[in-house]
């Protein structure tokens, strides 16, 4: 019993990591309709921003964090503008080999610049354990958590209460409409890339902290899938659920069939899901109504 | 009186080679309710698009002519544009953000104020008018009656305490009663805020029996206009916008004293 609280404490912690690297592409799906194969790029990116700002130029990380915000940003929107709007128009599969091919520019570029070894960025989150009750979890993957969760609940409340967070999901759900109220649809378009690739950054520096940095970083956001898929491709909440379920699920499955079971696990759920509910446990159905 | 709304000699093609309106001319005075009345297909909806900016995102384009608007020229302006000067266009079918709750739709519309009004901290003033929104209002706006929507879709442009309001159809599959209480309430926002209005209706027995000032719409040009209650007794309009027409008759053209008719208006 003991034993399967803690492994669930830490499949938990681990989740709220994946919910973070999924809302980056929820985000930009729900908002422009495309899969940003960049995402996991963008937070490479931001994490190497931080570390930049954080180790080579000695700033506070709290400086560096907002740097990398404010670079995230720009770059989201840049790309937005110089990918997005130039292919407007143009089938869907060309937008989304754009954002592929984007990534490995990112890649290619990052590496020259910063190099291939491995960086590291000691220290930023607490090493010391944090008790739970009388369980025990790794203060990183603790910290991580806390931090994941608050991004993304803040990402949610913004939606949900702002002028600029409704005119997003309004954009989303109709240009057309969105325009005929008065909402600046292509700023918008702009600042969802935008904060996307924010999102993409703090995913990318709190990874960096866990495990280390190299150009090779973003390969692992594609590990979120299986949460995109539970939770739905176009979900805010669901990429909680979906990244806690996830998380949680291959913990136990590392747990109590034994580590090579872990990576297999999550599909073998998303696909039950898949089964049951095709547009994952929170995805959209369209609203019919007369 | 000033012109709220100004449209001379109005062109609009789609996709570079289909004209839909030919050298269409209206004006909607300030606070004055005019309807915009016609068939199928007769370029109503087309009109309002091109004023509101719309057209470019349904390929189409304003080929000539000028659409004024508060006294200055706004001819393909940028449709988030013209919402935020004070120019509401209700879209034809509600055109709700089906997903989203009825406040939500309220705060979607507040982008249309722009720098000319802080936002509102309530929707009283929406909520005066249309009570039942009050209490639904954190429900998901798809699953309100259709009327229940139609009144949304007019609350939103409350919210935008726009000049002039442009509303596409307002009747669209709503029962004789609803109309009526939606028109109702149309004509008393009218009164209220002194907002014109421009409405675009296929029932033009309620729009004429509602507005001030009418024109009839053919195959994109003005065919008659003239004061809403003139229109109304006009026999050939009564024939055929007011159900009188009988089956082979398919254009107002058709109706043989239609010429006399309009120099009589006029
Ligand atoms: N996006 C478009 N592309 C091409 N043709 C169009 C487009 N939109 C409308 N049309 C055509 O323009 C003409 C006028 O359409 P419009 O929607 O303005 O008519 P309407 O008077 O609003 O009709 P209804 O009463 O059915 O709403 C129609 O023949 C229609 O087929
Ligand atoms: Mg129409």
């Amino acid at each position: 019993m003991n034993l399967f609280i803690e492994y669930s404490l830490v499949g938990l912690a681990a989740g709220g990591m994946y919910a973070l690297m999924a809302l980056g592409f929820v985000l930009v799906f729900k908002g422009t309709g495309v899969f940003n194969f960049a995402q996991g790029e963008l937070m490479m990116l931001g994490a190497y921003v931080f570390l930049t700002v954080n180790q080579l130029a000695g700033l506070h990380w709290s400086i560096a964090l907002a740097a990398t915000a404010v670079f995230a940003l720009a770059a989201g929107a840049f790309v937005e503008r110089a990918i997005l709007r130039a292919l407007a128009g143009q089938p869907l599969l060309s937008v989304v080999m754009a954002t592929v091919g984007l990534g490995l520019v990112l890649k290619g570029a990052v590496g020259l610049i910063w190099g291939q070894e491995q960086r590291t960025l000691p220290g930023l989150l607490p090493r010391a354990p944090v008790f739970i009750g009388e369980f025990l979890i790794p203060g990183n993957a603790f910290w991580s958590f806390v931090i994941s969760m608050a991004v993304v609940g803040a990402c949610l409340a913004w939606f949900r209460f702002t002028r600029s967070g409704v005119a997003m999901r309004a954009a989303a759900s109709s240009q057309v409409n969105a325009y005929a109220v008065g909402i600046n649809v292509p700023r918008i378009s702009a600042l969802t890339w935008g904060l996307a690739a924010a999102v993409g950054g703090f995913a990318g520096v709190l990874l960096a902290a866990i495990n280390n940095l190299t150009p090779h970083l973003g390969d692992l956001a594609l590990s979120v899938l299986a949460v995109l898929i539970v939770g739905g491709l176009d979900s805010l909440a669901g990429v909680i659920v979906g990244g806690l379920v996830i998380g949680w699920l291959q913990s136990m499955t590392g747990a109590y069939l034994g580590g090579q079971y872990r990576e297999v696990m999550p599909f073998v759920v998303v696909l039950a899901v898949l089964l049951v509910r095709p547009h994952g446990l929170f995805g959209r159905k369209e609203i019919e109504r007369i | 009186m000033a012109n709220a709304l100004e449209v001379t000699a109005l062109d609009v093609v789609y996709g570079g080679t289909l004209q839909v309106l030919r050298g269409l001319s209206l004006a909607v005075p300030e606070g004055r309710v005019v309807t915009l009345l016609g068939s199928n297909g007769a370029g109503k909806t087309t009109t309002l698009k091109a004023i509101t900016g719309l057209l470019p995102l349904e390929h189409g384009e304003i080929a000539g002519g000028q659409v004024r608007f508060a006294g200055a020229d706004t001819t393909r302006l940028a449709p988030h544009l013209l919402a935020r000067r004070g120019l509401f266009h209700v879209r034809e079918g509600r055109q709700l953000f089906t997903d989203m709750t009825v406040e939500e739709n309220l705060i979607a519309a507040c982008n249309a104020l722009g720098t000319r009004h802080p936002a509102p901290p309530d929707f009283e003033e929406v909520y005066g008018f249309f009570p039942r929104l009050k209490e639904r209002a954190r429900q998901v706006c798809g699953y309100l009656s259709g009327g229940e929507q139609q009144m949304l879709a007019i609350g939103r442009a409350l919210v935008a305490k726009p000049r002039v309001i442009l509303f596409d159809e307002p009747s669209l599959g709503l029962a004789p009663k609803v109309v009526a209480e939606i028109f109702g309430i149309i004509r008393r926002i009218n009164a209220a805020t002194g907002v014109a209005m421009l409405i675009v209706e296929q029932n033009a027995r309620v729009a004429l029996a509602h507005a001030d000032y009418g024109y009839i719409l053919e195959s994109g040009a003005i065919m008659l206009e003239g004061e809403a209650a003139r229109l109304a007794t006009n026999p050939d309009v009564k024939n055929f916008y007011l159900g009188g027409a009988e089956g082979g008759r398919r254009s107002f053209r058709d109706v043989k004293h239609y010429r006399g008719a309009k120099r009589w208006l006029n």
